[in-house]
């Protein structure tokens, strides 16, 4: 290796600086009294040119555009159920996927379609494969970033080799990547790497992994990132480590640890990876499994809100994900992951964040210290309070049984719904929601115009237009046979109504506040548009309560209520308050629609989650208590049919649970919501 | 004898029913092999099949039977169902939630230890012979409130799921059935596997495997794959711009 000349000049320490990066950080502590070293890796991280045609200045195709059809598409290659995100560079939380926002410039769909379908199926192989469950490998790889990387480019080559050979079309595609000019920008962590200049060490394994896809190896005989490229290459489909990926997780990791000890021998630090490939995030998905210990310990222990502890481990950057503020700045925070968790759970603690009991004390001071809230319906109970309102329950509330799985048995009168009128605002907003989507609005109203009336011949008439021959010639074959002739000899043509009705249940509580809220709200008054000139029944109702015992659903639009100035204000501003106690709100909308003379009732509810509330509605207690709930209204003739904004894989399962396998819909993505209301209303009832 | 590639062990269950006289209920996603799967068991038991594709209009009166003018004369002509019922055939009544609620009424009696069918016009009660058997097949995919089978009906069935089969079977079928090679059956196949992975996120069914043989066939035909696969698996399955791509994508990245 020819000594390295590159010094570090007083820009790349600027740069060191803005970025919150010490050596310390490039996991180079072993050997860092070497100056020449840490120069070199500074040159490769810290190169100007290739950065800027990174950050998007000037950006290729977006995303969006073709976000849908990506997310079609790697489906289907894949089976697995996910959720395109944005992120720089892609990676993937073991769960969803996240690509860049835009490819490069320049402008090339074809181009930039490939690259982002290459970057999609690295990323779904990482998850399709299992390679990143072992939480021992992943404690390996968030400690040393050279392991990281080397571990990263043995996998992806593995991952493109094993799409290759699954699907020919493919297999064109990622030899195609390689030579493409804004894919071969190369980064380590999230900066650019000239090729340049990169040392010699590099080559056989960079040229092997991603230059050379056409599966040729390059690099000196013995050299050991040909052997570990040419190990890799000499899995066989019947090979464990071909089709199980723990397995060949394990050799991944053992032929990085090798190449980690080849590089630190040559001084050198992690091998750059094209930007296509992305980055292995082990934080993140250890921050998820922290989560979870984080919940069921906050669970054991009863009393403390989960989400206290979770924003005390945000603070310290455990688990941020794209667009959350990262105080390990760089891309690679040495998060100390068991640490911070040990600390935000246990305290007294050396970080920033509060000690568990500090939190328990602060939330305990702060519930003796708030007034006992009363619910009001649209309004945030505090805002209420604030302006000195005096909300008092509707007296004429129904109290409603909750199923206690564990006893297995119901628990009376535990919750008392009380019904009021929604949250009211300006018309303009429903005005502004009508004028933006009136295209959307005239198809839905199509669509749903088939669904108005049962357009057909009616046979067997008393009166009608026609003569129905059929029953003519019976009637006629009758009296001669001396038998009772039927006189229901004539046809009609009817538009006949559909004996429907339909009561729309959306979430408004805390957790929809955002994005959700509004996509809610659009496709409420989306829907509304459209139920309009059905004439069917149809009513509009809120929930998201406030208090445990006594809660509250807000009536947008009563089945017997016309349009009005205040039901379009209704529809148009709903407002998030309060959390989950799902099945009293199926209980009280099932009791509602017991009411209806309908021979078809159909419930619909919107949510964003799983049932939860205060006290010991959550978990399992919230999703039997709703299953149960469901069971009932079922029972009562009621439909109940569930569109689902959590998008997560997982949450298909206690869907399933609730409302039965067929009878709910996860949405991909909140906005396709107001898309989607009348569509699934319009499978339940054709 | 019509082919028929058993999945599981429904044929086994089919005649251990059909040796008891209990009816069966087949449910299961479109062009998955159940109108198949009848008209096979009805060959194998020895037994004449009667098929009704039921539609909203039909009523009981089109299955039990009515009067007709011949000649000046008034004669009973038998309906589908009682022309089974007399003969001992099965009685196949393919996607019956589409048929009128009365229907349903008519085949009760038909389906317990009575096995009658009262013909009120001629004022008789019809025995059924030996050997006749309701069979009858829904898709509760639909959704629909409008389409369920009534709880009371769906338990005086014996019933068999059926969905698509495995990778290897359904090869197997589609070579089969259309009379190309196993490696294009496969690569259909997989076509198929990868649209049904879309169900619920963005197409309403995948494609069945009635559509692979469809395009095997049209391929036998002298149509390039490609071809084909646009005319069966992607037009067919969607008329949304972006799902269309979205097929037209994973037929390239299948066949190549």
């Amino acid at each position: 290796m020819p000594a390295p000349t590159i010094k570090i000049e007083d820009s790349l320490k600027a740069t060191m600086e803005e970025y919150g990066v010490t050596a310390a950080d490039l996991g180079m502590e072993a050997e860092s009294d070497d100056e020449a070293e840490r120069a070199l890796l500074a040159h490769f991280l810290f190169t100007e040119p290739k950065r800027q045609s990174l950050t998007g200045e000037r950006n290729g195709l977006p995303l969006d555009r073709v976000q849908r059809q990506l997310q079609a598409l790697l489906r289907m290659l894949s089976g697995h159920n996910f959720r395109i995100a944005y992120s720089d560079p892609p990676c993937t939380d073991n769960v969803n996927v996240y690509l860049p926002k835009a490819a490069p410039a320049p402008e090339e769909p074809v181009t930039d379609l490939l690259l982002y379908r290459v970057m999609g199926l690295v990323q779904v192989g990482f998850v399709r494969s299992k390679l990143l469950r072992e939480r021992s490998i992943l404690a390996e790889l968030h400690r040393d970033w050279v392991l990281r990387s080397a571990f990263h480019l043995l996998a992806a080559r593995w991952i493109l080799r094993r799409w290759g050979d699954e699907f020919a079309g493919l297999k064109s595609d990622i030899a195609r990547v390689p030579y493409l000019e804004k894919a071969g920008s190369m980064r380590v962590n999230v900066m650019a790497v000239p090729r340049d200049g990169m040392p010699e060490a590099f080559l056989p394994l960079y040229e092997g992994l991603v230059v050379c896809l056409n599966w040729k190896t390059a690099g000196p005989a013995g050299d050991p990132a040909r052997e570990s490229v040419r190990r890799v290459d000499a899995l066989q489909p019947g090979d464990a480590a071909y089709r199980d990926g723990t397995v060949a997780a394990s050799l991944f990791l053992a032929e990085a640890q090798k190449l980690r000890e080849h590089f630190r021998k040559l001084r050198l630090g992690p091998p750059p990876l094209p930007w296509y490939l992305g980055v292995i995030r082990p934080e993140w998905i250890l921050a998820d499994l922290g989560r979870n210990i984080a919940y069921e310990n906050e669970w054991k222990k009863g009393q403390l809100p989960l989400r206290q502890l979770l924003s005390a481990m945000a603070r310290n950057g455990v688990g941020a994900k794209p667009g959350e503020p990262n105080p390990g700045g760089f891309g690679l925070p040495r998060l100390g992951l068991r640490d911070r968790l040990k600390a935000a759970l246990t305290g007294p603690s050396q970080s920033n964040a509060p000690a568990y009991g500090a939190l328990r004390d602060e939330h305990q001071q702060k519930q003796a210290e708030q007034p006992e809230q009363k619910w009001a319906p649209g309004t945030s109970a505090d805002q209420a309070l604030a302006e000195g309102e005096v909300l008092k329950p509707d007296e004429n509330g129904r109290e409603y049984d909750e199923w206690d799985y564990k006893a297995g048995s119901y628990r009376f009168t535990a919750v008392k719904v009380v019904e009021a009128e929604g949250n009211s605002g300006s018309k303009e907003s429903y005005d502004r929601i009508v004028t933006a989507n009136q295209k959307q609005i005239k198809e839905i109203r199509r669509r749903f115009e088939a669904l108005r009336v049962e357009e057909r011949w009616l046979h067997g008439q008393r009166d009608g237009s026609e003569i129905d021959l059929n029953r003519a010639i019976a009637a006629v074959c009758d009296i001669r046979a001396g038998q009772q002739p039927d006189d229901r000899i004539f046809k009609r043509f009817q538009r006949q109504k559909q004996q429907v009705c339909i009561l729309t249940l959306v979430d408004v509580s805390g957790s929809t506040q955002g994005n959700i809220l509004a996509a809610e709200q659009e496709a409420m008054v989306l829907f509304a548009e459209g139920l309009r000139t059905l004439n069917f029944p149809h009513a509009f109702y809120s929930f998201g309560n406030t208090h445990p015992q006594e809660i509250g659903i807000g009536r947008i639009k009563g089945f017997d209520e016309v349009y009005s100035e205040g039901v379009y204000k209704r529809l148009a501003n709903l407002r998030a308050n309060g959390a989950t106690r799902l099945g009293a709100y199926i209980r009280h909308a099932g009791h509602i629609l017991s009411n209806r003379p309908q021979a078809r009732r159909i419930l619909m509810v919107v949510s964003d989650g799983k049932p939860e509330d205060r006290g010991d509605y959550r978990g399992t207690y919230g999703i039997k208590d709703t299953a149960m709930a469901v069971q009932e209204v079922s029972r009562a003739g009621v439909h109940c049919h569930c569109i689902s904004l959590d998008s997560r894989e997982d949450a298909g399962t206690y869907l399933q649970e609730i409302f039965g396998k067929g009878k709910f819909l996860q949405l991909e993505s909140v906005d396709s919501l107001p898309k989607r209301l009348p569509e699934v209303f319009r499978g339940l009832v054709r | 004898m019509i082919f028929y590639r058993p999945h599981a062990n429904e044929v086994e269950v089919f005649e251990t029913a059909a040796r008891n006289n209990l009816p069966v209920l087949l449910k299961g996603p479109t062009g998955c092999g159940k109108s198949r799967f009848v008209r096979y068991m009805a060959e194998k038991l020895g037994r004449p099949l009667v098929t009704v594709a039921c539609q909203e209009d039909l009523a009981a009166a089109d299955l039990t039977g009515r009067f007709l003018l011949e000649g000046g004369q008034t004669v009973w002509r038998d309906g589908p169902l009682t022309r089974a019922v007399r003969d001992g055939a099965i009685c196949y009544l393919d996607e019956v939630v589409e048929a009128r609620s009365d229907v349903m009424t008519v085949i009760h009696p038909l389906t317990d230890d009575r096995r009658v069918l009262p013909l009120d016009r001629l004022g008789v009660e019809l025995s059924a012979k030996e050997g006749f058997l309701v069979v009858i097949s829904y898709n509760p995919g639909y959704q629909s409130v409008t389409k369920e089978l009534k709880e009371s009906t769906r338990q005086r069935f014996v019933s068999l799921a059926f969905d698509y089969p495995n990778n290897e079977i359904e090869a197997e079928i589609v070579a089969k059935e259309a009379g190309c090679d196993l490696a294009l059956a496969t690569q259909l196949v997989r076509l198929g596997q990868g649209s049904r992975n879309l169900r619920s996120h963005g197409l309403g069914e995948g494609a069945s495997t009635r559509l692979l043989v469809y395009a095997a066939a049209l391929v036998k035909g002298g149509l390039s794959l490609k071809d084909a696969a646009e005319a069966t698996l992607v037009h067919s399955l969607t008329d949304d711009a972006e799902m269309t791509k979205a097929l037209r994508e994973l037929v390239r990245s299948v066949l190549g």
